[in-house]
């Protein structure tokens, strides 16, 4: 597994670790009206997502394990294409649940954006990890 | 000059094109609150079938027998536009968001229609920037006929 491989899997696993947070700040926002106050969500996002990869990432885990050479790039560069697109779509599937939620003449609070547009960024990291993924295991 | 840069030449007209519309009827709604005059309407669409027509003319055709066809390099020049276009993306919704909250405050409320105007928006600025990626890319390196 090369630095690419591993990054993109810790990436994953970061992005739906920040999904599930949002959500569960979302959620206690919307049921209780204020932030849910959890002391252990910072101490463990820093040990599991910048300690641990850190040390994956920068330490081989084998003498084989190959640098990051133009195939990598490509695979990168067509991952970020797939994950362009999604973007797209994710806004307007955005706009949609908006239209049917409250109607066209309706209103959207204002708060409602940023956790749109954050949802959108989590799901479009996942999309773009799982396409380098999908073509590692591809090639 | 070859198809993706002529084509990214057209691209960046039509969203200017667009955008320079969309401010105009936005600037007539609701700035003096009058809907745009019919026959501005029918020229800006004339306008836009002329500039569609002329794409497909001058993409599909070659102008000179020695214009390159499409090939790997400019398939890695639109990738890396595509890279702009996706940071883009990302910078002008947060310019977006935080405009929109500096303006009505955080409890503040829009129409649910505006989203989709804001979207379309930053989609043709985005398309904007994608062209502009490309034709860097091609006077950095060539004029695409080498």
């Amino acid at each position: 597994m090369n630095n690419t491989q591993k990054g993109s899997w810790i990436m994953l696993a970061m992005a739906v670790f920040t999904l599930a947070v949002t959500v569960y700040i979302a959620f206690g926002i919307f049921s209780t009206g204020q932030i849910p106050q959890n002391n252990w969500i910072f101490p463990l996002f820093c040990i599991c997502f910048i300690a641990v990869p850190f040390f994956l990432i920068r330490k081989k885990q084998s003498s084989q394990e190959v640098q990051k050479d133009e195939r990598d790039m490509n695979i990168q560069r067509n991952a970020a294409t797939v994950s362009f697109f999604s973007v797209w779509a994710l806004l307007f599937a955005f706009v949609f649940a908006a239209m049917c939620a409250f109607g066209n003449d309706g209103a959207v609070p204002l708060y409602w954006l940023p956790l749109g547009v954050i949802s959108a960024m989590l799901i479009s990291f996942i999309i773009y990890t799982i396409a380098i993924l999908v073509q590692y295991r591809e090639n | 000059m070859n198809k993706t840069q002529k084509g990214a030449w057209f691209n960046l007209l039509g969203s200017l094109l667009t955008i320079l519309t969309f401010g105009i009827v936005g600037f007539m709604l609701f700035g003096v609150n009058k809907f745009p005059n019919k026959t501005l309407m029918l020229a800006v669409l004339a306008v836009f079938f002329l500039l569609a027509g002329a794409t497909i003319y001058y993409v599909r055709k070659k102008q000179s027998p020695e214009e390159p066809e499409s090939d790997e390099r400019d398939k890695l020049i639109q990738r890396n536009a595509v890279i702009a276009a996706f940071v883009s993306v990302w910078v002008l919704l947060f310019i977006a968001n935080i405009s929109l909250q500096l303006c009505f405050g955080a409890a503040g409320l829009i129409p649910v229609w505006s989203l989709a105007i804001i979207n379309v928006a930053i989609l043709y600025v985005v398309l904007g920037v994608y062209s502009v990626a490309v034709l860097v890319q091609y006077g950095k390196g060539g004029h695409g006929n080498e």
